[in-house]
C-alpha cells in the first residue's frame, strides 16, 4: 500500500476485547482507527470523524447497528459500513427485512486477518 | 251392544293418550324435571278422562258416583301441575315457587272440599249422557279456581314468550300456549252443565292439547323429538284402531279390528323400542364424541406446552452458544494478533503455545458452531447465506491443510486428489461457503476419527450431466454394516442417551451435514462394504442452485462498486 495518508476506520463495538483487537491489528496494518462503543456515538463519529470505511456490530446498546447505519446514509455519508456480527445478529437484519442492503461477516466465521483483507479490498 | 258415543269415545281417547304420551316421554326422554312434570301432569289428564269415560258410561249411579271422584280429583290436580310443568319449562320454579304454592294449597282444600256435599250432591242423566254431576254449594269454586289457575298459566306463559328473543322457545311457547288454550278452554266446558246448563260440547277439543304440545316436541325439541315423532305416530294409529274397534258394530267386525289392533300394538312396541335404542346409541355417539374432543382439546395444550417448552430450550441454548462463542473468539483473536506479528514477532516456544491456544479456541468454536447450527435447524431458521462464487476446491483444500496436523499425530494419511479434470480447481458454485466448509469439513474430520491405519482420500470432480460437483471421502477405517448405513445422518443428539458427550458438540457432526447440502439441494450419502472394510461419503451439490428451488433466505450483499473511496 503506497505511504500516502492512512485510511481511517471506525469500529463500532460494544464488546471491549473485540474492539481492541481490531484496532491492533488495523494499527499494525497501518490504518488509523478510532473506536465507538455504542450506535449513537457511531453516528456522531461517522459524522466528526469522516471515516473511510465503518466496521459495526449489529446489536449495540442505545441505537442498534441497522438503525445506525440507516442514519449515517441518510446523513449522505459515503463510508461504506460491514457488519461484523453472529448469528443471531444476522437472523435479526433477516427479521428487520434489512439484510440485502448492507454487507457483514459472521465473527466466529473469519480470523481478524479476513476482515483486514476485507477492508483493504474495500478501500483499495 | 258396545256402540259407544262420541262423547265417551273421545274421553277414552284423551286417557289413553295422556296416558302413553306421559309415560313414553318419561321413559324415552332424558329424565329431566321438565319430563317428571310432564308425566304426573299426562297421568292426571289420563285419569280425569278415564273418570269422565267412566262417568258418562256408567250405567248404574254407585259406579258412576265412584268415577265422578276419580274425574274431580283428576280435573282439580290438573292445572297445578300444568303451572308446575310451565314453570319447568321457563325454568322459573324457584323465582314462582310461592305462587305454585298457593295454587297447590288451593287444589289441595278444593280435594279435601270435594269428599262433602258441599261439592257434590249426587250423579244423574242429564243431556242424553248417561250420568253427569249434581253440584253442591260450594261447587263454584272448583270451576273459579280452575279459572284462576289457568289464567295464571296464560299470563306466565304470555309474558316469557313476549319478553325472549330466542327464537326456537318462543315458538314451544307459542304451541304450549294452544295446547293451554284447547285443552284448558275445552275441559272448562266440562262445567258448563251443572254451572251454566249448557251441554259440555268443548271436551273433543281437549284432545288438541297433545296436537299442540306434540307439535312442539317434534319441531321445536321440546322433548325428544325423534322418539316422540315414532310415539305419536304409533299411538295415532292405535287410537285410531281403538276407536274403530270400540265402534265396531257386529262381533266380526270387533274381532277383526281387535285382531288388527293387537298386531299393530306389537309392531309399534317393536318399533318405539328399536327407535329408543337407535337415540340411545346416538346419544352415546355423541357423548364419546364429546369425550374426544375434549381428550383432543387437552392433548392439543400439552403440545402447545411442550412447543413452548421445546422453543425455551432453544433459545437457552442459543443464548448459551452465543456466550460461549464471544469469549472464545476473543482467545483466537488475541492469539492471531500475538502470531501474526503485529505486536512484534513471538519466540518460538511462545509461537508453538500460541499456536496450541489458538487450535484449541478453534476447535471449540467449531463444536459451539456445530452446535448452534443444530439446534437452528431444529428451529425451523434453516440459515444457510447461498451466494454464487464460492471456490469450492481451495474450501477443501483449506480443510485438508487444517487438519493435515491431526493425521500426522494419528499417523495416517490425508490425500487430497489432484484434480484431473478441466476446470475442477476454479469451479466456483453457489452456496453457502462457511456452511459448506463445515458440512465437508465434519465429513473428512470424521473419516479421521474412525481410521487408525491407511488414511483417507479426498476427490473432487464435476458431474456435467447433474451439473454438480461431487465430493468423495474414501478412509480405509473400520468401516460400517451396509444396514446402518443411513443411520449416520440422523440426529443422534435428538435420540442418543448420551447427551452430555454431545453437549460439547461431537456426533453431531454428520447429522449436521446432512442438514446442509439438504439445504443446499444437495446429496449426501456413505458406501460401505462392511465391517473393517473402510467407508466412502459422497456429497452431491449443484453448481447453480435451482429458481426457487428453495426458500432460504438470501443474504445476499448488495455489492456497489462506486462505494469505495
Amino acid at each position: 500500500m503506497p505511504k500516502k495518508a492512512s485510511k481511517k476506520i471506525l469500529i463500532v463495538e460494544d464488546d471491549k476485547d473485540f474492539a481492541s483487537i481490531l484496532k491492533m491489528k488495523f494499527e499494525s496494518e497501518g490504518f488509523c482507527v478510532v473506536l465507538a462503543k455504542d450506535g449513537q456515538e457511531g453516528i456522531d463519529m461517522a459524522d466528526s470523524e469522516k471515516p473511510d470505511l465503518i466496521f459495526s456490530d449489529m446489536l449495540l446498546p442505545r441505537v442498534n447497528g441497522i438503525d445506525m447505519a440507516k442514519t449515517i446514509r441518510e446523513a449522505k455519508n459515503k463510508a461504506e459500513i460491514i457488519f461484523l456480527t453472529n448469528l443471531e445478529g444476522a437472523s435479526y437484519a433477516k427479521e428487520s427485512g434489512q439484510s440485502e442492503k448492507f454487507e457483514y461477516l459472521i465473527k466466529s466465521d473469519v480470523r481478524i486477518s479476513d476482515i483486514v483483507s476485507k477492508a483493504k479490498e474495500k478501500l483499495a | 251392544m258396545i256402540a259407544l258415543t262420541f262423547f265417551q269415545v273421545s274421553a277414552l281417547l284423551t286417557s289413553f293418550i295422556g296416558l302413553f304420551l306421559g309415560i313414553f316421554v318419561y321413559i324415552a326422554g332424558d329424565r329431566t324435571k321438565l319430563s317428571r312434570s310432564w308425566f304426573f301432569l299426562s297421568i292426571m289428564v289420563c285419569l280425569w278422562s278415564a273418570g269422565l269415560f267412566g262417568v258418562v258410561y256408567s250405567t248404574n249411579q254407585q259406579t258412576a258416583w265412584l268415577w265422578q271422584y276419580v274425574l274431580d280429583i283428576g280435573g282439580i290436580c290438573i292445572p297445578v301441575l300444568f303451572l308446575n310443568f310451565l314453570l319447568h319449562l321457563m325454568k322459573k320454579e324457584k323465582k314462582l315457587f310461592y305462587l305454585q304454592m298457593v295454587c297447590l294449597v288451593a287444589g289441595a282444600s278444593l280435594i279435601a272440599l270435594n269428599f262433602t256435599d258441599l261439592f257434590k250432591t249426587g250423579v244423574s242423566p242429564k243431556f242424553g249422557i248417561n250420568f253427569w254431576i249434581d253440584p253442591g254449594k260450594l261447587y263454584v269454586l272448583f270451576p273459579l279456581y280452575f279459572a284462576a289457575v289457568v289464567f295464571v298459566c296464560v299470563y306466565v306463559t304470555v309474558k316469557d314468550y313476549l319478553a325472549t328473543s330466542d327464537a326456537n322457545y318462543k315458538r314451544q311457547l307459542l304451541y304450549v300456549l294452544l295446547a293451554q288454550i284447547f285443552g284448558f278452554g275445552g275441559g272448562m266446558t266440562d262445567f258448563f252443565p251443572q254451572v251454566f246448563n249448557i251441554y259440555p260440547f268443548g271436551n273433543y277439543f281437549v284432545i288438541l292439547y297433545v296436537i299442540f304440545i306434540s307439535y312442539a316436541a317434534l319441531r321445536h325439541h321440546l322433548f325428544n323429538a325423534k322418539v316422540i315423532a315414532t310415539e305419536l305416530l304409533t299411538f295415532a294409529i292405535w287410537a285410531f284402531l281403538m276407536a274403530r274397534t270400540l265402534l265396531s258394530t257386529s262381533i266380526d267386525e270387533l274381532l277383526l279390528n281387535g285382531a288388527i289392533l293387537f298386531a299393530i300394538i306389537i309392531a309399534g312396541v317393536l318399533l318405539i323400542g328399536s327407535v329408543l335404542r337407535e337415540v340411545k346409541q346416538k346419544e352415546q355417539i355423541e357423548k364419546m364424541a364429546k369425550d374426544l374432543e375434549r381428550a383432543y382439546a387437552v392433548e392439543k395444550r400439552a403440545n402447545e406446552e411442550l412447543q413452548n417448552l421445546d422453543k425455551t430450550k432453544n433459545q437457552f441454548l442459543l443464548q448459551t452458544q452465543h456466550d460461549l462463542r464471544s469469549p472464545l473468539s476473543t482467545i483466537r483473536g488475541y492469539c492471531d494478533l500475538l502470531l501474526s506479528g503485529t505486536l512484534g514477532k513471538q519466540p518460538k516456544k511462545t509461537a508453538e503455545v500460541l499456536e496450541r491456544i489458538e487450535a484449541v479456541a478453534e476447535d471449540k468454536i467449531r463444536d459451539v458452531n456445530n452446535f448452534l447450527d443444530v439446534t437452528q435447524f431444529r428451529l425451523g431458521k434453516g440459515a444457510v447465506n447461498l451466494k454464487p462464487g464460492v471456490k469450492i476446491f481451495s474450501i477443501i483444500s483449506g480443510i485438508a491443510k487444517t487438519l493435515e496436523p491431526k493425521c500426522k499425530e494419528k499417523g495416517i494419511y490425508l490425500k487430497l486428489a489432484k484434480p484431473v479434470q478441466d476446470g475442477v480447481s476454479t469451479i466456483e458454485i453457489t452456496a453457502d461457503k462457511e456452511k459448506i466448509k463445515s458440512a465437508i469439513f465434519n465429513v473428512v474430520d470424521n473419516a479421521i476419527k474412525y481410521t487408525e491405519n491407511g488414511g483417507v482420500n479426498v476427490d473432487l470432480f464435476i458431474d456435467n450431466q447433474k451439473g454438480s460437483v461431487v465430493i468423495e471421502i474414501q478412509d480405509t477405517g473400520i468401516g460400517i454394516e451396509k444396514d446402518k448405513v443411513s443411520s449416520l445422518f440422523e440426529d443422534k443428539f435428538e435420540r442418543s442417551h448420551e447427551a452430555q458427550k454431545m453437549a460439547s458438540g461431537k456426533g453431531i457432526g454428520l447429522y449436521l451435514s446432512a442438514q446442509i447440502v439438504k439445504y443446499h439441494n444437495g446429496k449426501i450419502f456413505a458406501e460401505s462394504e462392511g465391517q473393517g472394510k473402510g467407508t466412502k461419503f459422497v456429497i452431491e451439490l449443484p453448481i447453480i442452485q435451482p429458481q426457487n428451488g428453495h426458500d432460504n433466505l438470501k443474504l445476499a450483499s448488495v455489492e456497489k462498486p462506486g462505494s469505495a473511496l
